[in-house]
């Protein structure tokens, strides 16, 4: 894949999560979120959130042809995103309801559900116009010719993509931030076991 | 089946012989899933990966399978069939697809919990 500068194939294993016996995810994206987000980190974040079209500082966004595969590829969900329980705790967290889980629920469900809010992220960002075309680039061929242990979450990977600090990724670090506020609020939702 | 032969199925029973659809397949015990697109003239097949990405058919659990006969061949093993359709749908159909908004545009899903279940839909005649 010419030109797409940053992407670096890593060897790696991957943790596993399973929800059945399709069900598999990459951990190593999950644990790349950033442990701890502060109030001011916060508050920044939902400023970032805020801005209309906050990247487009002489950042080239995706062409049409380029939105149009990313459409297509992010529209394709995997099969644990199906899953009825994932569904249901997306939907508590879009309704802003506090969920409640198991610590298997947690273990099992975690990956999935973070990478199904992040497909719907990537896809409004993507409506909104502040995909940029390198990134658009780099996250059609990291995905579009995968190999079998390339998971949508790996995107947020800092140490699998090192040029997500540059300014092109402004809206990926954006949505990691507030996938990271879904990730502390699911841990802090799980019900601790009886006994 | 091959694949030509499924669309043409499943426009069949939509009842347009221009409707755009995707259509996946869950295997069972299996982590990659088959996706098979209509888009104009044009039909597409792929399998996704675990995590999402696009896998070539030769690194893919499916590489043994013919990839034109592949949802025949694999009918037994296929435990959810799910069709994407853009719509206006023919009434008849109302109620067994549902809105779905999971896709990048507001679109129609149903689902079927085996192939041979689809299998008999599509062969049902539309009014």
């Amino acid at each position: 894949m010419g030109g797409l500068a940053g992407v670096r194939p890593v060897a790696r294993s991957a943790g596993t999560l399973s929800i059945d016996s399709r069900g598999q995810a990459s951990r190593s994206a999950i644990a790349s979120l950033p442990a701890g987000v502060t109030d001011h980190q916060r508050s920044f974040s939902a400023k970032l959130t805020c801005s209309p079209r906050y990247h487009r500082g002489g950042v080239a966004g995706a062409s049409e042809k380029q939105s149009k595969a990313l459409r297509e590829l992010l529209g394709l969900r995997t099969a644990p995103e199906w899953h009825r329980r994932v569904q249901s705790l997306d939907r508590e967290l879009v309704e802003g309801r506090r969920p409640h889980l198991t610590a298997d629920e947690y273990e099992a469900l975690l990956a999935p559900l973070i990478r199904l809010r992040l497909r719907r992220a990537l896809m409004h960002a993507l409506e909104d116009g502040v995909v940029s075309s390198p990134a658009a680039a780099q996250i059609l061929g990291y995905l579009g010719h995968a190999h079998k242990d390339a998971y949508l979450e790996d995107l947020l990977d800092g140490g699998l993509f090192p040029n997500l600090a540059s300014p092109d990724f402004t809206f990926l670090r954006d949505i990691k931030q507030r996938l990271n506020l879904d990730v502390q609020l699911l841990r802090s939702a799980v019900t601790p076991p009886s006994g | 089946m091959t694949l030509a032969e499924l669309a043409m199925a499943v426009l069949k029973r939509l009842r347009d012989p221009e409707a755009d659809f995707e259509l996946q397949a869950l295997v069972r015990n299996e982590a990659e899933s088959l996706w098979l697109t209509r888009r104009g003239q044009r039909l597409l097949l792929r399998v996704l990966g675990a995590g999402g990405g696009e896998l070539g058919w030769e690194e893919s659990a499916f590489r043994d399978r013919d990839p034109d006969r592949v949802f025949s061949q694999l009918a037994e093993g296929i435990d959810l069939v799910t069709l994407f359709v853009g719509g206006p749908l023919p009434d008849e159909l109302i109620g067994l697809f549902i809105p779905d908004e999971s896709g990048p545009a507001v679109r129609y899903r149903a689902e079927w919990e085996a192939w041979r279940e689809f299998d008999q839909w599509l062969a049902q005649p539309g009014r």
